[in-house]
């Protein structure tokens, strides 16, 4: 009885602190970038920066257009339990060979420790 | 020359004389008049600590109701009572709190009229500045609000957003350049300037809660007991006819006409409701999921026409109220109008597909908006629309004073009115 109380309680536990993480599904819509060549796939990428770890000033996270491609780039990124609770500030960034095109505008989200799916809105495009 | 001087002495003499009884008599007054004003003045403080009490009484409990009544603690005797409001009996939700209290002989008497405001009063509450997502919502240049606007969570500001009623939160707002972890309101608020033209309280000492489950089934129970009820999801279209106020249930090709007259203003649906059309009377629309706007939503008379207008509309939604995203091609053109007083509770006021395709036209609400949490009804770059509507909201005025039928009721008083009656001496 001891020993199914304690494996079930090493099992269980673990299991808590990795559902405590907050995981951030990062989506962007580029179809109007593409339209205009602000984009250009194969030459160009999109990432995503942000204020918490792994995210950071020199720490971006490429986004891609994954199935089904529609011009929707997307990418998963997970934050530690210890920032639930903590705004992260977030931007995304055009990287051409020569050039970096950000964000004119503020991006924040609180995390929560419950998994975050942002919505694809459009490049430099901001929810009202 | 010396007889001059004779009637200047006498006149400084006699001046003199006169200063020197008035004197005499204001020394013989003013300890009476001393003694007077504190005896007022204590009666005074008597009387408004009860109501004091009293306030805090129904911050504790809103259904306190009773007396109370001066002890040792006062250096006087008094009495409060609460009653109704005797201007409206009936209204279960204003109180009248009546102190009054005795020093020295002096009465004062002190009135304090206290409601349960209706959230319908809000142009514009939430519960978070956030998308359901998480997503923070910033307001923005060129930004224009009219009416009360509350939240429960932080407003976040850039540049000069303008707010035309009065703004209130428990939490200071933030800047686009400030920074959000500093007390510092300077610091907080950076270079953002957002006009508060009628006001605002950024220090509230609590927040004003969503209704709750209780008055929601007290909605519904309403609904059971004289208005109109749908078991299940339920299309309803509201319309006019021989210049009288109709709503109809569309199922399976089958339409079903209620009179809205024969009823108590009340519809409720367990399940979705889809809704649109002109609406003549006062009606509130309860659902237990979401509400979605299928076309233009419009009073038979517009108050913005009319301010006699006594149609007027509650959207109350125990889930989303979301608009159709083919509810502006309803009324063929790209632009949708709802005249309505919208909550939603679980959790916002969202347009369908807001993120995707071309702008849509604009959205003219004239109302207000209560939700859990900011809803998108679009995005935008640049200053120009990517995505879904151009806002166009106006507060409906009526709103501070009328009431779409049981709209849901905030959970705290309100003072209306603070009386203080002249201090009467009693004639022992």
């Amino acid at each position: 009885m001891k020993k199914i109380f304690l494996l079930s309680f090493f099992l269980f536990i673990p299991a808590l602190i990795l559902h405590a993480q907050t995981t951030v599904t990062f989506n962007i819509d580029l179809k109007a970038m593409m339209k205009d060549s602000t984009f250009i796939p194969g030459q160009d990428f999109i990432q995503v920066t942000g204020s918490l770890y792994p995210l950071g000033n020199r720490r971006a996270v490429r986004l891609k257009d994954e199935e089904p491609v529609d011009s929707v780039f997307t990418a998963e990124v997970e934050f530690s339990r210890r920032n639930n609770d903590e705004n992260l500030k977030f931007n995304f960034e055009i990287v051409k060979p020569d050039e970096l095109i950000s964000e004119k505008g503020r991006r924040t989200i609180t995390l929560t420790g419950q998994n975050i799916i942002i919505p694809p809105v459009g490049f430099n495009s901001f929810v009202r | 020359m010396g007889r001059a001087m004779l009637l200047l002495v006498s006149g400084l003499v006699i001046i003199s004389g006169i200063i020197q009884m008035n004197n005499t008599k204001r020394t013989e007054l003013l300890p009476a008049r001393t003694v007077d004003k504190y005896y007022e003045q204590q009666a005074r403080n008597i009387s408004g600590s009860l109501i004091d009490k009293a306030i805090n009484n129904l911050l504790i409990d809103m259904e306190w109701e009773g007396t109370v009544t001066t002890n040792d603690n006062y250096s006087g005797e008094g009495t409060l009572t609460t009653s109704a409001d005797p201007d409206n009996p009936l209204d279960e939700y204003k109180v009248l709190l009546t102190s009054s209290a005795s020093y020295g002989g002096y009465t004062a008497e002190t009135q304090v009229l206290m409601s349960r405001d209706s959230f319908s009063k809000y142009s514009y509450f939430t519960d978070a500045e956030k998308l359901p997502d998480g997503q923070e919502i910033w307001w923005w240049d060129g930004d224009e609000v009219t009416g009360p606007m509350h939240t429960n969570g932080t407003f976040r500001m850039s540049g000069s957003p303008t707010f035309n009623g009065f703004v209130s939160s428990p939490n200071d707002w933030v800047g686009y350049t400030g920074n959000e972890d500093s007390n510092n309101p300077d610091v907080r608020h950076g270079s953002d300037t957002p006009q508060f033209n009628e006001g605002a309280n950024f220090n509230l000492n609590r927040t004003r809660d969503l209704p709750s489950e209780e008055q929601l089934t007290e909605l519904a129970n309403l609904a059971s007991t004289g208005g109109i009820t749908f078991a299940e999801d339920a299309e309803l279209e509201f319309y006019i006819d021989s210049n009288e106020g109709f709503v109809k249930r569309i199922k399976d090709s089958t339409e079903t006409s209620y009179q809205l007259s024969d009823y108590n203003s009340i519809i409720s649906v367990t399940g979705q409701a889809k809704v649109k059309g002109i609406v003549k009377g006062q009606v509130t629309l309860h659902s237990t999921q979401k509400i979605e706007i299928m076309g233009d939503i419009l009073y038979d008379t517009s108050p913005i026409d009319d301010v006699n207008s006594t149609d007027l509309l509650g959207l109350v939604s125990e889930g989303n109220v979301i608009i159709d995203k083919d509810a502006h091609t309803d009324n063929g053109s790209s632009n949708l109008t709802i005249h309505a007083s919208i909550m939603a509770l679980n959790t916002s006021f969202e347009v369908e597909d807001w993120s995707s395709g071309d702008p849509r036209g604009t959205l003219n609400l004239l109302g207000g908006i209560i939700q859990k949490n900011r809803g998108p009804v679009g995005t935008f770059s640049g200053g120009s629309v990517k995505s879904g509507f151009t806002k166009s909201y106006v507060y409906d005025d009526r709103l501070l004073q009328t009431i779409p039928p049981s709209f849901p009721r905030e959970s705290i008083f309100s003072i209306v009115y603070w009386k203080d009656n002249p201090v009467v001496k009693s004639d022992n």
